[in-house]
């Protein structure tokens, strides 16, 4: 590919080495100690009263940036209103059980003991909207019109706002061998087909779908 | 055994670990977490526990046995003896916290405080295993242990008092 410039080395264990060497230590000690510790040079908080200078132009934290408005955006933050949902539609909010590792241990059997699936958290007020009963299996379709492939039991309580709603991530598998995953609860990834960037430093932002609850399962278009 | 529910997040890796340790049939637990909220959005409070057999020192579990399965070994911890047990579930109706229940195999079975490892020295695998560190296990007669400072610097409650048992576990709040 003619890049064999960049990687002159002929084993990774020299750059292994190499890197090592950066904080005084080496390939061969590591193989013998295996854990090495490092002692800290720098403190860990500032200390109160000591005069800390930080790594900007004037020393001090810095709100106005002088490097933003040289690229064109604004010195200081500027609240934008993002967007809202249209009515009937709730804003998705996804994240994450403490017994659940991502979509990784779905399929575990202990932790599916624990947590077999996930369910959308309704604000009861939305819920008398909607007329949704405890652990009613809705089916989620979002403003793009996507439908969940599974549906999803309701979950009512007031740890939600009531302009969204939220799903634990990590389930609806639709892959059958991964027996006890499989079927349970919603995708949130699915739904999420629009992805805010942010403009400035590129971060992603996927909390600006929109979704809302269809009672009775949808007739699924054929792929 | 004292809990703090402000460290709780609910991760329920006691519940797993003591299922593992404990052999605890699939679809049986002898500890859970429990959440409770409180209010209505955006005045909301919620706390989060861990909460097995309370080990009461007036045990209603072990007054109504017939058999005399259910009994109190060393240090007060209740335990149920699987071979005198008949499986009639008196102390399931009889327990205020709802820590009991019928294993498959015809006996009741409940919260041990994981004494086979308390008599070595261990802490009940629920506790050792904690992220957060928010179980402490000790015993309340020594006046150095860790869970007699815990409780002499913090608010505790227990849980049903008016149930009258003395529960031996303590949640700080």
């Amino acid at each position: 590919m003619g890049l064999g410039a960049y990687f002159n080395y002929k084993d990774f264990k020299e750059v292994l080495d190499w890197q090592l060497k950066q904080v005084g230590s080496s390939l061969k000690e590591m193989e013998t100690v295996g854990l090495k510790k490092l002692p800290r040079k720098t403190p860990v908080y500032i200390e109160p009263g000591t005069d800390y200078i930080f790594k900007t132009a004037s020393g001090k934290i810095q709100l106005n940036s002088k490097e933003l408005q040289e690229g064109g955006f604004d010195a200081m933050p500027v609240y934008k209103p993002h967007p809202q949902p249209e009515e009937g539609f709730y804003r998705l909010i996804y994240g994450r059980a403490p017994m659940h590792t991502f979509s990784r241990t779905a399929n575990n059997r202990n932790l599916v003991a624990l947590m077999p699936e996930n369910s959308v958290w309704v604000n009861p007020q939305v819920a008398e909207l909607w007329g949704l009963r405890k652990n009613q299996h809705v089916w989620l379709k979002n403003q793009d019109g996507v439908i969940s492939n599974f549906s999803v039991k309701v979950r009512i309580t007031e740890r939600i706002r009531w302009d969204s709603v939220y799903i634990v991530h990590g389930f609806g598998h639709h892959h059958k061998p991964l027996t006890y995953a499989f079927g349970r609860g919603v995708n949130d990834t699915e739904l999420i087909t629009r992805v805010i960037t942010d403009p400035v430093m590129g971060g992603t932002g996927m909390r600006g779908n929109f979704i809302t609850f269809l009672k009775t399962e949808p007739k699924k278009a054929k792929v | 055994m004292a809990l703090d529910t402000r460290k709780c997040v609910g991760c329920s890796d006691c519940v797993v670990a003591c299922q593992t340790e404990n052999n605890v049939p699939l679809g049986f637990c002898r500890d859970w977490v429990a959440e409770i909220v409180d209010g209505t959005y955006p005045n909301v409070s919620i706390e989060l526990r861990s909460e097995r057999c309370n080990h009461c020192a007036n045990s209603p579990c072990v007054r109504c046995c017939p058999t005399g399965a259910s009994h109190f070994a060393d240090g007060g911890i209740v335990l149920v003896d699987h071979d005198k047990c008949i499986g009639c579930g008196a102390c399931i109706q009889s327990c205020p916290y709802e820590a009991r229940y019928s294993h498959p195999d015809g006996y009741v079975d409940k919260c041990t405080f994981c004494i086979h490892r308390v008599r070595e020295g261990l802490d009940p695998a629920c506790v050792s295993v904690c992220p957060t560190k928010c179980m402490y296990f000790g015993d309340l007669d020594d006046p150095n242990s860790k869970i007699v400072n815990v409780l002499k610097n913090r608010k505790f409650k227990s849980l049903a008092p008016e149930a009258g048992t003395k529960p031996q576990i303590f949640y700080l709040v």
